[in-house]
């Protein structure tokens, strides 16, 4: 049954692009900068199921080194509204985020898009520019 | 610009059309309104477009707060009840229950409530000297529409996302009646006038909400963000 709601991500990422609305509890602009936009693919090695964001972890391999990034997606209620559920993302999942990273230097990331086995799903970002992603 | 004008005009014709309300003791027939209701959410702009950041009639001290407002340092984003007004701007569902001696909005957002009493009181006398996040509102029921006032709101919230901040002399006065078409209007004539030079009012349409309920937003349970917030980089205007 919760895999239903992954086959149904085309309608309502549908929907959701015609209803797109931002709704992080802080400035996007003062955590993220857009202008150093990033794309990485790692392992899930932690999600929390969490207010204000759902934040996962990924371990993402880069010369040799891994760095474990944090990446911040929507509220929970959003998310799952969008077809998520709290288990949609486990440890050990491969994904790829595309998104902007934190200004202070930290390996944070918001998401703009979310990709596993191919499919895209609703990371709920702060970006202005990413509405309904 | 041509747009601002007309939206402009739209919004002081609404403005002309809400009575002030010093008398709200007068009730009329209550009109339901009832249930769970969303709407569309917006960025950093005012909950209805109808002004622009920049465009409302700011005093000379209302704007210099304006362009400097410091997003990195909003209280919004310490997990604190964000207002009577910024809380219509979201995106989550807020349920509306109905009394006879009162209405209680209850918003999924932080879960945070409004009590908005129709019983015929008054203010409380300590209300400015002690102001509370979500105000203190009084309302009567108008030909189907929820009219109330709302005063002693915390001047640590904001209006909207884009950083219009109010003082202690806030005052609102919000109308909500639900629609032939089963949506539910709300709008809101704004007054303080420390910040802006003469009342103004926003407006937004909620749309009823099935097979859904007011699920859990406690933001402070896992909230991270705060100390990554720079300073001085998302000042003013966004």
């Amino acid at each position: 049954m919760k895999r239903e709601f992954l086959s149904v991500f085309a309608v309502v990422l549908s929907l959701t692009l015609m209803s797109a609305t931002l709704s992080a509890h802080h400035s996007f602009a003062a955590q993220y900068d857009v202008n150093k936009p990033v794309k990485i693919e790692g392992t899930v090695t932690k999600v929390e199921w969490m207010s204000p964001h759902v934040y996962f972890y990924l371990d993402v391999e880069s010369e040799g080194r891994v760095v474990n990034y944090g990446v911040e997606n929507g509220a929970p209620t959003r998310l799952y509204r969008q077809g998520w559920q709290p288990d949609t993302l486990k440890a050990g999942d491969i994904v790829t985020v595309a998104g902007s990273l934190a200004r202070d230097g930290s390996s944070l990331v918001n998401a703009s898009t979310v990709t596993m086995n191919g499919r895209r799903l609703f990371a709920g970002s702060s970006n202005p520019e990413d509405q309904g992603n | 610009m041509r747009s601002s004008l007309v939206l402009s005009m739209a919004a002081a014709v609404l403005l002309m059309s809400i009575t002030p309300t010093t008398g709200m003791a007068q009730a009329g027939t209550a009109s339901d309104i009832s249930g769970l209701w969303v709407g569309a959410g917006s960025a950093g702009n005012t909950p209805n477009l109808e002004r622009l950041p920049g465009e409302l009639p700011f005093t000379d001290y209302g704007l210099e707060r304006y362009l400097n407002f410091d997003h990195a340092l909003n209280n919004g984003a310490r997990c604190l009840p964000l207002g009577p007004t910024r809380t219509w701007q979201v995106n989550y569902p807020f349920r509306i229950v109905q009394t006879p001696e009162l209405v209680m909005i209850v918003y999924e957002l932080r879960r945070t409530f409004r009590i908005i009493y129709t019983d015929g009181r008054e203010h409380p006398d300590i209300i400015f000297d002690y102001p509370e996040w979500m105000g203190h509102s009084v309302g009567v029921y108008e030909d189907g529409t929820l009219v109330f006032e709302t005063v002693g709101i915390n001047p640590r919230t904001d209006i909207d996302n884009a950083g219009h901040e109010h003082s202690g002399q806030l005052r609102l006065v919000e109308r909500i009646r639900k629609t032939e078409q089963g949506t539910l209007d709300w709008a809101v004539t704004i007054e303080d006038p420390e910040f802006y030079t003469e009342p103004f009012t926003l407006r937004k349409t909620f749309d009823p909400v099935e097979n859904d309920r007011v699920m859990d937003y406690t933001c402070m349970e896992n909230e991270k963000d705060v100390g990554h917030l720079v300073p001085g980089v998302a000042v003013g205007p966004q």
